[in-house]
């Protein structure tokens, strides 16, 4: 189920937001649990099985490692491997069948398994606990329902963001009946979500997709625009899934950790990745590039711990050599950054939004490598399809409206605070229940992930 | 000084209303019927989902489908959401533009080998039949607005002039007099696609040259309106109905049978308009009751013999006008016809021509056309 469908808005969530604020204590977490399951199950009751497996493994495999004092570590890498399959095989045996097929040229017989939902997500959040667990940092959970609910609570369960365990112990434990207020403030923020996703994302998508349906139609200006129109798309779907996830955390009494802060407005590389999908960049920092070493043993072990941790980092969004590119390209762009432009008052003394053109030109290149287009799309930015045909030129200016709003409060360094406005969380429902009827939903880019 | 105090209406009250309005939102399109068909959206509802099947889950879609269409309030969610995508400028997103008083289709992207294509096999097939053929395409309205669009707008429809350019070069194509290019406003309907009475009529004086008629003023045809018709384009782009149109229908004054053949079934009646149609969803019905595969209209008091005239319904309002000149019109449709183009010539041994009437947008995107006119 996704947020924005009619199901899930019309039926689901109130009757799952009434239904946990009415019901008593010892039923809230069981009930939260199988609100999870058919949230997560509604669309592909078989990848029920895979998340059965990831609780299961991670619970009993944790507890299992608590008994023992010995070989813990032996435990924690099998843990590690058996949560590891079902992600590898689902995501990345495809990748590693043609990678094969392409180098040697033999026919491997492997169909390429359906990607579930969140598979990543959860994944990584089990591997959290896991981790956690073993490194002492958080208590073993002892109840199956409460893991259960920590790796399945669906407003986080599919796109993040993604919680570690040592977020989430004390609410878990403590779970928490919301107020009235957090409701009102939770359901606000999740309608200013769905409005990012419903009302920009959606139109950016449309956009795109007109334009990277035939790039010679689209011409210099066509590919251009579409690529912006993507690099704000992939924005406001990612951050409208994490305001929704957040609202509804809030509207039931749970705080989920922000995932995006305004990362356009940045002002370099290293501030981008600070503010864009931070529950990701911190579980990466956290269980991979401290664990590497950092920073600690000279620029060359940082330099190379930064190339580790990107290429996972482009794995982790997807199987295919683009995603490893595009982490490979920030990863040598953020060496740069480190290296060379150590000496800030040299690129201080530019304007702020000069500096902040010049962090989003990289991050836009890089989307054109995550987007997959990659020769074709490039070529023609760069004028191989002439400048723009009369069709794309109308459809440039026909969303041009849209193009400059979502510029608009993604660069500007001051917003009115729309999810304070009293009547904007009803205003921005009804709009997206208006769009929803007459254009049908659009699943989130994230997903995929 | 004391502050004012504002009224806040109490967080329960508002979260509790809020989400009970959703639910029943939700629960009422649950409990409707399914399956009834939509007037102005011109198409059947989403029908109540089955029970699920376990080996082949559909339940989300199948639901989300059911409630979409069912939910309460639909036409007023669908109406604002297309306003407001008119008012964002992306009107044509719904495949209607907005100019000048009128609605008028998007621009037909040029498909030229499409086109090629069609020109050829409509030649090959009247060249078997050693008969004389003819195309009517008009001009569309959209074009024929695209001085008063703005120029970005209007710079799209220019890549209907590659077509108009193909279309020319071929001798058979039949080229509609200034007054229709001049009066683009009494040539189309404000809500519909089609080309009016009068549009219709400016072919018939265009083909009286080709198929040797001498034509008659439109007053000799009997006359009749109907008022509040609502076309497609309208139905398309969501808008309210603001906006509506006065059909003119002309028929010859002299008997007439019409027998239409649709998969097999025939009917036969004894006029070409149909009034009872005209208070209906599909208003423009009420020539020659609606498309159907074949359509022969006889008048045995006609000086000439048979025309043949494959056609989309740009030819519905024409043919009552031809038929005056025509023992027998037969007439086809791919999109509803069984067979193939050159069975309709093999009805007949007294073929005076072959007429092809079709719009921009059949004759670039309708592959059935293709496909049946070997």
């Amino acid at each position: 189920m996704v947020f924005s469908s009619l199901t899930y808005l019309l039926l689901f969530m109130p009757c799952v937001l009434l239904g946990y604020r009415l019901m008593p204590a010892k039923a809230r977490m069981p009930f939260l649990l199988v609100a999870s399951l058919i949230f997560y199950g509604w669309g592909s009751p078989a990848w029920l099985l895979l998340l059965a497996w990831c609780i299961l493994v991670s619970w009993g495999g944790v507890l299992l490692m608590t008994r023992f004092t010995v070989k813990r570590r032996l435990i924690l890498a099998l843990i590690i491997i058996l949560d590891l399959i079902p992600l590898f095989w689902f995501k990345y045996v495809g990748f590693l069948r043609d990678t094969v097929q392409d180098l040697t040229g033999w026919t491997i017989a492997i169909r390429n398994p359906v990607l579930p939902a969140g598979i990543s997500f959860f994944t990584f959040q089990a591997l959290s606990y896991v981790i956690d667990v073993y490194r002492g940092n958080a208590r073993t959970q002892r109840s199956p329902v409460t893991f259960g609910v920590y790796l399945a609570l669906f407003p986080q369960l599919v796109a993040g963001p993604i919680v570690r365990y040592t977020d989430l112990e004390e609410q878990l434990i403590a779970h928490p009946r919301p107020t009235w207020e957090q409701m009102r403030r939770g359901l606000r923020r999740f309608c200013v979500g769905l409005g990012k996703k419903v009302l920009l994302a959606d139109a950016l998508g449309r956009f795109w997709g007109q334009m990277n349906a035939d790039f010679t139609q689209a011409g210099a200006l066509g590919a251009w625009l579409g690529l912006i129109a993507f690099s704000f798309q992939i924005y406001f779907d990612f951050s409208g899934y994490s305001d929704m996830a957040i609202g509804l955390g809030e509207a039931m009494g749970f705080v989920l950790p922000e995932n995006f802060d305004n990362p356009y407005r940045s002002k370099s590389l290293t501030e981008f990745w600070r503010r864009w999908h931070i529950s990701l960049t911190t579980w990466f920092t956290e269980y991979v590039y401290i664990p590497l070493g950092g920073n600690r043993r000279g620029t060359f072990h940082r330099d190379l711990n930064l190339l580790i941790v990107w290429s996972l980092t482009g794995l982790w969004h997807g199987a295919g050599w683009n995603f490893v590119l595009w982490g490979l390209f920030f990863a040598v762009l953020l060496i740069l950054e480190k290296r060379f432009i150590r000496d800030k008052s040299h690129t201080e003394r530019l304007p702020g939004w000069l500096r902040q053109f010049f962090t989003y030109i990289p991050v836009l290149l890089g989307w054109g490598l995550f987007s997959g287009f990659g020769l074709p799309l490039f070529s023609t930015m760069f004028g191989s399809a002439g400048f723009a045909t009369s069709q794309s030129l109308l459809t440039c200016t026909t969303f041009a409206p849209l193009l400059l709003l979502c510029a608009y409060i993604s660069f500007a360094p001051r917003l009115p605070k729309v999810r304070e406005w009293r009547f904007a969380a009803p205003i921005l429902m009804i709009l997206c229940l208006a769009a929803l009827v007459t254009q049908g939903y659009a699943p989130f880019v994230y997903f995929q992930f | 000084m004391e502050e004012k105090r504002r009224f806040r209406i109490p967080d329960s009250v508002v979260v509790v209303a809020g989400l009970l309005l959703l639910l029943v939102a939700g629960l009422a399109a649950v409990l409707s019927q399914g399956g009834e068909f939509s007037v102005w959206e011109r198409r059947y509802l989403a029908e109540r989902p089955s029970a699920p099947d376990l080996t082949y889950w559909k339940t989300d879609k199948a639901v989300e489908s059911f409630l979409t269409d069912h939910v309460p309030g639909r036409r007023t969610l669908v109406t604002l959401d297309s306003c407001a995508q008119f008012l964002a400028g992306r009107g044509s997103q719904l495949g209607a533009w907005y100019t000048s008083g009128t609605l008028v289709e998007s621009p037909v992207p040029a498909e030229t080998s499409a086109i090629e294509t069609k020109l050829r096999r409509f030649g090959r097939i009247a060249d078997n039949a050693g008969v004389p053929w003819y195309l009517v395409s008009p001009r569309t309205h959209g074009w024929l607005l695209r001085d008063r669009m703005i120029p970005v707008v209007a710079g799209a429809y220019s890549s209907e002039a590659e077509s108009y350019a193909l279309l020319e070069t071929s001798p058979h194509y039949v080229s509609m007099p200034d007054a229709f290019n001049a009066d683009p406003d009494s040539m189309y309907y404000t809500t519909d696609h089609h080309w009016t009475l009068q549009g219709a009529y400016q072919a018939y004086l265009s083909l009286s040259g080709p198929l040797g008629y001498e034509p008659l003023p439109l007053e000799s045809f009997r006359l009749t309106e109907y008022a509040g018709f609502k076309g497609t384009t309208l139905a398309r782009s969501g808008l309210p109905d603001l906006w509506q149109d006065t059909l003119v229908c002309a028929e010859p004054e002299s008997a007439v049978t019409m027998t239409t053949d649709d998969h097999g079934v025939e009917t036969v009646c004894e006029s070409l308009i149909f009034p009872e149609k005209a208070a209906t969803w599909d208003g423009y019905a009420v020539y020659l009751n609606g498309n159907h595969g074949t359509l022969i209209i006889e008048r045995p008091d006609a000086p000439e013999g048979t025309l043949v005239v494959y056609k989309d319904s740009m030819a519905n309002c024409l043919l009552p006008l031809l038929s005056q000149h025509f023992r027998h019109v037969i007439a086809v449709d791919a999109r509803y016809d069984d067979g193939v183009f050159s069975d309709a010539l093999a009805r007949s041994n007294d073929t005076t021509a072959v007429l092809y009437v079709y719009s921009l947008e059949s004759l670039a995107n309708d592959t059935e056309i293709t496909r049946k006119a070997k």
